[in-house]
């Protein structure tokens, strides 16, 4: 034993030597009697605490604390808390030790609202502190939970924090810690799964049925006439998770006769009516502006708009500040995002000057809002969707529009097309020339797509086109203007035959 | 009261230019001499140290410059009776040094060197209840855990077919340590740390799981981890260094999300922290150089496009052609 302390003294990271020293206690506590055990199991309190104040980030050495405390007849559970509060006084962001902490106080069942007065204090004392923000994120839901949401905090205490996180970041308003926090306040839970839309097929009878969330196994009730079916959902996507479910009907539709399907699964539903001379029907859920509101939306209204005017007194204080500025962004567009949309844009523009190495986070921000209000303002059952001319560096929400026929994304900033089209299983047309695309691995299996523009783009590599073999109803596809033209004679001839 | 940024300065004069050639002779010297001090303290991490070195000359296409006939020797003499690796022979077994022998052997493609069943059945047995992993017979839980047995089933090609594991409930406990930033701990409540992420988003980017992440809020928490100087740090607040080149690069990749932070300034900060001398790279400018910050800078510069290099897997820390060789497929979301 003790070898194994001089040797761990020199390197408490050597985790042999401590399951040398957990084997010995175990043999020991079997020949001691319990005075014995307990002034030797100190003893190893003690010997671990020197290791630790020599490495106290050493994983080891914590993990053995643990294992002592566990096996000491009468732990004093006190002791450790002080112990967890001087090494916290000496690192406050020491994670083994807020760990420790844990553990201690769920043995000894210390209740979470002393704990909370813990970061009450430490946060008093500097607010820039990163771990005392996130202890209360686990602890405040627990003892304040909304009663809607179990992971988040009821709403009279949520106001009491957002003054208490507002005064941080008035203090100091480049201090990070508060404001992960307060993105966190106003942000709301999951998702919740739904229907986005329904396409039946006369002949052969069968339904596709797209979702909000991709899932693994998709058991959503078919019912056709009110009558509910047996079906099996099969998903069309190589995926493991797919948005895009697809079923038979054994039984069929009658012919000439009009038919309502419904699809039904958790508490979303929709219905979809084949009229009685039609071999197919589709049906959207209209898409409004709640659906994308994913962060900073679950407060009220009202709580918004204090947060907003709070903001802007503090821009108007610290201009150029790209913590206020980006906050004020996301409040925005969560209280009233037509009515702002301009001082979004101009913000967001500036955030790509004032924070240049975060810019295509800015950028890719601004897409997805353009994408949103392009959805929200477009009547989905044209299925058309136009979203060039709009500086575009990425696509999104394509699980959203599946009924679309023709898509427009020309004229954008766009420099790869990866993300998978095959979702757009109606598509047809799809215009996307003029952007600076080099790579279109997102056009594989997009089993309708007909015609593609990708004039004026940035191709190069002529197998970018062994992608486009699995779009089995390919009949046009114009390339003009690609640098991969001007190699032209190394083309397989099946691509020429479709060349404009 | 300003908070500070803690952050270092790069020199005017530091060096711009990858080190190639230096890094391989430091690498292929290093631990050559035994009785040096710091060789013999290591001792308890040989196995990862040698995985750190040997795929930092892979990555240089410089496998050749280190023995494998002695390094495989030793990779399958740290096998235990249990199935486990130790990280020296005479070292207690851990899941970590398990998975480092696993890299190692597929490195070389010398699994049939060692008794695979076993180590599959030592990793499957340290599953527990709620899903998550034991590092030991000891007990210590940790997510990192969970990526160990993860990757080393896939790269021992037993992920999917005669399985020890239960996937689901891996994920969930993975799930169960996710925070209020999106990124994840080491247990549930543990605060987020880019180390912790890099294991749970790269476990669940090989179960094919990664919907469950929130890629652009754990996005902008990772591209936030930039800081003035280009290097990245591994939590709010921290001072910036080179292995966080991975840990957060690397997630950043598997969520498609590199471009979000300014790849040319992380790269300036990485080409800093080179010893224009002796080669290799170290934590951060003017540091003392290592085998673990050399791999994981220019594992770094790899993901960065660094011509000179191979390209590096974001998820396993090997060759992206060692991977297809193995065939082995992982959920890595689009960059656009």
């Amino acid at each position: 034993m003790e070898i194994t302390k001089l040797l761990l003294a020199a390197n408490s990271d050597y985790s042999s030597m401590w399951n040398y020293r957990k084997n010995a206690f175990l043999h020991l506590k079997t020949l001691k009697n319990e005075d014995e055990m307990k002034s030797m199991f100190d003893n190893e309190l003690q010997f671990i605490e020197s290791c630790l104040r020599n490495n106290p980030k050493s994983y080891g050495c914590w993990h053995h604390r643990c294992f002592v405390m566990l096996h000491m007849m009468k732990p004093n559970w006190e002791r450790e808390l002080q112990l967890c509060d001087l090494f916290l006084q000496f690192d406050e962001r020491n994670f083994h030790c807020w760990d420790y902490r844990r553990f201690v106080t769920n043995h000894s069942n210390v209740p979470h609202e002393k704990e909370i007065e813990v970061t009450n204090k430490i946060i008093a004392s500097n607010f820039s502190n990163y771990s005392s923000w996130h202890y209360r994120s686990k602890l405040l839901p627990q003892v304040y939970p909304d009663p809607t949401d179990s992971k988040r905090i009821e709403e009279k205490k949520l106001l009491e924090e957002l003054e208490l996180v507002q005064n941080a970041f008035f203090t100091d308003p480049n201090d990070q810690s508060a404001w992960f926090y307060h993105r966190w306040l106003l942000g709301r839970g999951d998702k919740e799964q739904y229907i986005v839309s329904l396409i039946v097929n006369r002949s052969p009878p069968s339904v596709f049925c797209c979702l909000r969330k991709p899932v693994k196994m998709f058991n959503g009730t078919l019912s056709v006439d009110d009558t509910t079916q047996t079906v099996d959902w099969t998903s069309s996507m190589s995926e493991r998770y797919s948005h895009l479910w697809f079923c038979k009907l054994e039984d069929g539709f009658k012919k000439g006769q009009q038919h309502t399907v419904s699809c039904e699964v958790e508490s979303s539903k929709l219905s979809c009516c084949l009229e009685e001379n039609c071999q197919k029907a589709t049906v959207c859920l209209p898409i409004n502006r709640e659906m994308f509101q994913d962060h900073t939306s679950q407060a009220k209204l009202s709580v918004l708009e204090d947060e907003l005017n709070s903001c802007n007194e503090l821009n108007d204080l610290e201009p150029g500040n790209k913590w206020v500025m980006l906050t004020l962004v996301l409040l925005m567009r969560a209280v009233s995002p037509k009515q702002h949309s301009e001082k979004i844009s101009t913000m967001l523009d500036a955030l790509t000057e004032i924070d240049s190495q975060r810019k295509r986070y800015y950028l890719d921000l601004r897409s997805k809002y353009a994408i949103e209000d392009c959805i929200v303002e477009t009547n989905l059952n044209e299925n058309r969707l136009n979203i060039s001319g709009m500086k575009l560096t990425q696509i999104c929400h394509l699980e959203l529009v599946p009924t679309l026929t023709h898509l427009n994304i020309s004229h954008n900033c766009l420099q790869n097309l990866t993300v998978p089209f095959a979702n757009l299983f109606c598509l047809e047309v799809l215009e996307a020339n003029d952007n600076k695309i080099t790579n279109i691995s997102g056009l594989k299996d997009v089993p309708n797509l007909k015609s593609i523009n990708l004039d004026s783009n940035d191709i190069s590599d002529v197998k970018q086109f062994e992608y486009l073999k699995t779009c089995r109803c390919l009949e046009k596809l114009s390339i003009r203007s690609n640098p991969v033209c001007e190699s032209e004679k190394q083309f397989p001839t099946t691509f020429l035959l479709h060349f404009q | 009261m300003a908070t500070l940024v803690k952050d270092v300065s790069l020199k005017q004069e530091a060096t711009k230019n990858f080190l190639q050639q230096k890094h391989v002779e430091y690498l292929s010297s290093y631990g050559k001499d035994k009785n040096d001090y710091e060789y013999c303290m290591t001792e308890y991490l040989r196995l990862s140290g040698i995985f750190w070195g040997l795929t930092a000359l892979d990555l240089l296409h410089s496998k050749n410059r280190l023995c494998e006939a002695d390094i495989v020797e030793f990779v399958v003499s740290c096998q235990k009776e249990c199935g486990g690796f130790g990280p020296s022979p005479r070292h207690d077994d851990s899941i970590l040094y398990t998975l480092s022998a696993i890299q190692v052997l597929c490195t070389y493609d010398k699994l049939d060197k060692i008794d695979v069943n076993k180590a599959v059945e030592y990793i499957g047995k340290l599953q527990n209840e709620d899903g998550s992993f034991s590092g030991d017979k000891w007990n210590e839980i940790d997510t990192r855990f969970s990526f160990c047995a993860v990757a080393s089933l896939s790269l021992l090609g037993r992920l999917w077919d005669n399985c020890p594991i239960n996937h689901e409930k891996c994920v969930l406990f993975i799930l169960s340590c996710m925070n209020f930033d999106g990124g994840f701990g080491c247990r549930p409540c543990s605060e987020s740390h880019s180390g912790q992420i890099y294991c749970c988003v790269g476990a669940l980017a090989i179960l094919g799981e990664l919907h469950h992440v929130d890629a652009n809020l754990l996005g902008w928490w990772l591209c936030e981890r930039q800081l003035p100087s280009g290097g990245l740090n591994g939590r709010p607040e921290k001072l910036p260094d080179v292995c966080y080149s991975w840990w957060v690069l690397s997630t950043l990749q598997i969520l498609g999300k590199l471009n979000w932070i300014d790849n040319e300034g992380l790269k300036l900060f990485i080409l800093a922290s080179q010893d224009d001398e002796t080669g290799g790279i170290a934590d951060r400018p003017g540091d003392i150089v290592d085998p673990f910050h050399t791999l994981f800078g220019i594992a770094g510069l790899s993901l960065l496009g660094e011509p000179d290099l191979k390209q590096v897997n974001p998820v396993f820390c090997m060759s992206q052609s060692i991977i297809d060789k193995l065939n082995i497929k992982i959920q890595i979301l689009p960059s656009q």
